[in-house]
């Protein structure tokens, strides 16, 4: 792999700080330099939130150039619209359905223009899952096969970040994600 | 070990192994962190100071005994312990004392774009710009260093990209912090400004430049890149990340010290070149000490903007004259649609109310500002720290004449205590006749819950003493104080309706918790019967984002955002909202 440009984008509290945070270790870990950015302002009052990953042999600029982002992990489809200009043509796009209620009052048709996306329902999804804190982790177990990192580098990587039985949580949804 | 680690954590990181014995600082993004993260090192005391001007006040006399310290505040902060620094730059230092400094450009969040660069030159102070994490370590190092041996107060300035980005940075497990002690000693002649001193110390200040001139020619991180094509640039912090990014190929000037610049680095590097860039966000702060050298032939602020953050791909069309000649770049639009007060905030009840009642509320810094995006707003100022009393004391002594409506300051706690207490003072002691709303959600909120000394939370989690409101303003020779819960709209409508036609000065605490920081569990949450909700929409008038109009055009309540805090439900016509 010689360099790879991920956006993660949802709202506030979503975990999408904490996921760019993992990615990044794994990367570490795997001997790449890594960047990553995210303007932490308004954040706790459920504003979009929106960090990008940059991982290659050496990286100057933590901002992803426009067009030029490999992949993006969706928490919320209007995040979504707004950022899918950072990805490039052929990137790819692994989202939730999820639009948050207060956006609906706004008049806005959602127009995903990326043909390469991966759509997941985000009510089907949590079924499945311990706790709502938890979905970014199902993200990154699905992230985690289009990247070539070995899965062992993720499992530390989420040792490294979370303990307890936040730790137990993630690893289970991770792995739900990955397979 | 090799750690991912921001800007933010970096500093706190230097901080710690430099051996700081007393780090301070008043909270504000995107400068907050740093201090939370001293605190954690053991062997380092921190604390959250009541303003900008009395951290550095403090660490001026930590300083004087022989002890490493740090000073820590966002770009505005330093205009107000600005009155300090122009001074302490003739004082000089006893033990090292640095000064950390975050800007923001593009103003994520902040109410201004200020190029704090300019103080270090106003003070005539070395400046050190990091431009990724493992600098920022770096420099604060090299900071203290520089501080002891040229006896002055060293700025290190991050930007907000820097400040929030995580990088690589060597750390080693066991690190033996460096001592350094340095025994107080009795020197009126160095820290007493009177005139006779200060004429003195001037002079050293000019020497003392001359000096840290010198050195800035042969430190490590004043470097020059030699590339292989012949494009050049002068650059500095983030702006030489994105340069390099846009054209790895070019040479590079990558200064780290840029106050006072190495002006025959300068030359020898920009000689080589027929034209070279000065890249730089906010002002042209590395061009004008260029140009004042007479290196004529450098273009800056020709093509690069004022305003804003930069990034590679405006450099790469810049370069390429791809933008059009203006000195101004459009800030990207950033949505304000969720810029609003939390749900159920206990702000919302007692702006509703100064709307419904025509009131003009002066406001102040803090959370309290964002109900400028509520379409029922009704904030008529929001300019700096603690200027709601000051401001609203002149534009109430003429209010009646031309406005015919009643004036009100709207200031929260912690920036009461902040700058509001003097402002305080002066309008009683000039027979004012204000109306002040002191809006106590027990926290630094918009911060993320920092205290202050009207809650009496410390930064390490020790208690301190807390200031209560009603008997400090009483004491101030004010009468009218009145507590009134947030949540109980009858009562604050009562309060406020008394109290705006009083002759004297009034003082009126909004009283609850800040949601956020409290995490009060939800008792009972609401809804709307939609046979009796006549859709007269007054209850969106509070701006709760619970609050949301259907696919019908009605008004429903989101379960998963109420709060409980019935507002709505107090407020509601029809009496439509009920408890569920």
């Amino acid at each position: 792999m010689k360099s790879i440009d991920i956006v993660i984008t949802g709202l506030g509290g979503q975990g999408v700080l904490s996921a760019g945070k993992v990615i990044g270790e794994v990367a570490l870990m795997a001997g790449y330099d890594v960047k990553i950015t995210a303007i932490r302002g308004m954040a706790q009052r459920g504003e979009g939130v929106l960090s990008q990953i940059r991982i290659g042999k050496k990286i100057f600029s933590p901002l992803i150039s426009e067009g030029k982002g490999d992949i993006l992990l969706g928490f919320e489809l209007l995040e979504v619209a707004n950022n899918e200009h950072l990805i490039k043509k052929e990137g790819l796009l692994i989202f939730f359905d999820r639009l948050t209620p207060f956006k609906k009052t706004t008049d806005l048709s959602l127009k995903i223009a990326h043909k390469n996306k991966l759509e997941f329902s985000y009510k089907k999804t949590l079924e499945r899952l311990p706790n709502e804190k938890n979905i970014n982790l199902f993200m990154l177990g699905v992230v985690s096969k289009y990247l070539t990192f070995k899965k062992e580098l993720w499992i530390e990587s989420i040792k490294i970040n979370f303990s307890g039985k936040k730790l137990q949580d993630n690893l289970f949804t991770f792995e739900y994600g990955y397979t | 070990m090799k750690k991912l680690i921001t800007g933010n954590e970096a500093v706190a990181r230097g901080a710690y192994e430099s051996g700081v014995t007393f780090a301070s600082g008043y909270p504000g993004t995107p400068s907050t962190e740093i201090l939370e993260e001293i605190a954690k090192y053991k062997g380092v005391q921190a604390e959250w100071s009541a303003n900008e001007k009395v951290a550095l006040d403090k660490i001026i006399g930590v300083s004087l005994s022989g002890r490493r310290s740090m000073a820590v505040m966002k770009h505005v902060g330093v205009n107000v312990a600005s009155d300090t620094l122009m001074t302490l730059s003739y004082t000089g230092v006893n033990a090292g004392l640095v000064l950390v400094v975050v800007d923001d450009p593009g103003m994520y969040s902040s109410q201004n774009e200020q190029d704090s660069r300019i103080y270090a030159k106003f003070a005539k102070i070395p400046l050190l710009e990091p431009s990724d994490s493992q600098e920022a370590k770096d420099f604060v190092l090299l900071a203290f260093k520089i501080s002891e041996r040229y006896d002055t107060p060293v700025m290190i300035r991050l930007t907000a990209r820097i400040a929030h980005t995580e990088s690589v940075v060597e750390i080693k497990d066991n690190v033996n912090r460096r001592s350094y002690y340095k025994k107080f000693k009795h020197d009126p002649c160095k820290y007493v400004m009177v005139p006779a001193n200060a004429r003195k110390r001037r002079i050293f200040v000019e020497e003392r430049l001359t000096k840290l001139e010198e050195f800035s020619r042969h430190i490590l991180y004043n470097r020059i890149e030699w590339g292989s094509s012949n494009i050049a640039f002068v650059a500095s912090g983030i702006v030489y990340q994105y340069a390099k990014e846009a054209f790895p190929e070019a040479s590079f000037l990558k200064l780290g010290m840029t106050f006072p610049i190495p002006v025959s680095l300068v030359k020898s590097f920009t000689k080589k070149f027929k034209v070279f860039y000065i890249a730089e966000e906010l002002d042209p702060f590395l061009e004008e000490q260029i140009k004042s050298a007479q290196i004529t032939h450098g273009i800056g602020k020709k093509l690069f903007p004022y305003t804003g953050e930069l990034n590679q791909d405006y450099i790469s069309r810049a370069l390429k004259r791809q933008v059009k000649k203006n000195s101004v770049k459009k800030y990207t639009k950033i949505d304000n649609s969720r810029s609003l007060l939390c749900c159920g905030c206990p702000y919302l009840g007692v702006f509703y109310l100064l709307k419904k009642m025509k009131i003009i509320a002066i406001g102040d810094i803090g959370c309290y500002a964002l109900n400028v995006f509520s379409s029922y707003n009704s904030l008529a100022t929001c300019i700096s720290m603690g200027s709601s009393l000051g401001i609203a004391s002149g534009l109430g002594r003429f209010a009646q004449k031309g406005l015919k409506r009643k004036v009100v300051s709207v200031i929260g706690d912690s920036t009461f205590f902040h700058s509001g207490l003097s402002a305080l003072a002066d309008i009683v002691y000039n027979k004012g006749a204000q109306k002040i709303l002191i809006l106590d959600n027990k926290a630094a909120a918009m911060t993320g819950g920092q205290g202050h000394p009207g809650t009496g939370q410390r930064l390490k989690g020790e208690k301190g003493r807390k200031i209560e409101f009603e008997p400090l303003i009483k004491a101030m020779g004010i009468n009218r104080v009145f507590t009134v819960n947030s949540y109980n709209l009858k009562a604050i409508k009562e309060v406020l309706g008394r109290e705006i036609v009083n002759e004297g000065i009034s003082v009126v605490i909004i009283d609850s918790p800040c949601l956020l920081v409290s995490k009060a569990r939800v008792v009972t949450k609401y809804r709307v019967l939609s046979n009796f909700c006549r859709n007269c929409k007054e209850c969106l008038k509070l701006g709760c984002s619970a609050l949301l109009i259907d696919n019908d055009q009605r008004v429903t309540i989101d379960n998963n955002a109420c709060t409980g805090c019935s507002f709505c439900y107090q407020i509601c016509p029809a009496k439509a909202i009920r408890p569920i």
